[in-house]
């Protein structure tokens, strides 16, 4: 009865050093887990809204045919999931249907000059919203182009030779997000993740051909 | 003859330097807010956060911003005003690095502890609660052993 007695004890002992093994071992994987959290996918995104915060209604009465003084409401959108704290910049430019926009591929951004630009810090999966409204102030004909020579983004004048389209169909807003790297100390508009570049822009389409 | 250009010349000179001023402050407040965010990326990368800094830095970058919608509108004075704010927010938002620096050094020492100490712990109770449950099915197996013998016994003696 003692040596049986005897035996099962020993027979625990090595069930609880077994049970001590694989429980380290668990736990410490846990752990491990816990400190180096494996990385999910970085992006950012992106997109536009019309005058109602939804994907529609982008222009005053659904028609992209604007006149001098229609006021059209969007909202942009940014949203960062690259994992970390980032600076980023969304860049507005005025475009024609000729002008290179932005390229994918190569992740370049579109030649043209900024007509205004928004910053802001965002933490990891925070969402910014940019209300955007805007409208033509004034157009002028050249030969049989039409010229935007004044526009109005919230509430602020721009002037000047804005852009030109051939009988003011085709014009565009293109939106680049630009983002501070900390390897260039400067703002790139592409990173490479998987040996792909990556960018993020959208472009909103409109025509002005009516100079009254 | 030589006195009017040397007047002419320094006057071209003080306007061009004039005309230069409000684009360089601006360029520096923008160069200065990057290299801000540089140094708060670190305390973020070492996994604590820094909100309040984050927001004193979205208001200079505001600033910056509405400082260009005044040039825009022609009123140099105001966008002087604003990017002279905006800096003073950036230079409070970089001295206050330092601190979140620290701050976030040791909650990440903290934290580190925690998780390393809490292996033993949990090792130390799980096993515990295995080893009682062993000697508690111990138990359970001998009470049924005594049982059988009692029933056996009964027999015997029937």
């Amino acid at each position: 009865m003692r040596r049986r007695k005897k035996w099962t004890k020993s027979r625990d002992l090595q069930y609880l050093v077994a049970f001590v093994v694989v429980a380290t071992l668990v736990t410490s994987g846990i752990a491990y887990g816990i400190l180096h959290p494996p990385s999910s996918e970085r992006f950012f995104a992106m997109w536009i809204l019309g005058s109602e915060g939804l994907a529609e209604h982008y222009y005053p009465d659904d028609d992209p045919n604007l006149g001098i003084g229609e006021e059209v409401d969007w909202t942009l959108g940014v949203y960062n999931h690259m994992g970390s704290i980032q600076y980023v910049v969304v860049r507005v430019k005025l475009l024609n249907s000729t002008i290179a926009g932005p390229d994918e591929v190569s992740g370049t951004p579109s030649p043209v000059s900024p007509i205004l630009e928004f910053t802001r810090v965002l933490a990891d999966n925070e969402t910014w919203s940019i209300p955007f409204g805007w409208r033509i102030e004034s157009l002028s004909s050249k030969d049989s182009n039409m010229v935007l020579t004044a526009l109005s983004i919230n509430q602020v004048p721009f002037n000047g030779q804005l852009v030109s389209a051939v009988s003011g169909f085709n014009y565009r807003f293109v939106f680049e997000l630009w983002f501070y790297d900390g390897g260039s100390g400067d703002l790139a508009f592409s990173w490479r993740s998987d040996s792909f570049s990556h960018s993020v822009w959208t472009q909103m389409w409109f025509n002005a051909t009516a100079t009254d | 003859m030589l006195i009017l250009v040397l007047v002419l010349g320094i006057g071209s000179m003080v306007s061009t330097s004039a005309s230069e001023g409000p684009a360089s402050t601006s360029e520096e407040v923008t160069a200065s807010a990057r290299q801000t965010f540089r140094r708060l990326s670190v305390v973020y990368a070492s996994g604590s956060t820094a909100p309040e800094l984050v927001a004193k830095l979205n208001g200079a970058l505001e600033l910056i911003q509405e400082a260009y919608y005044e040039r825009l509108k022609g009123d140099e004075a105001s966008a002087l005003t604003l990017e002279e704010q905006a800096r003073m927010l950036v230079e409070e938002v970089t001295s206050e690095i330092p601190v979140a620096q620290r701050r976030a050094q040791n909650e990440s020492m903290i934290h580190t502890a925690i998780v390393i100490l809490s292996i033993p712990v949990v090792v130390a109770i799980s096993a515990l609660v295995f080893f009682s449950s062993l000697r508690a099915w111990r138990w359970y197996e001998k009470i049924r052993f005594f049982e059988m013998r009692i029933i056996e016994k009964k027999k015997e003696v029937d």
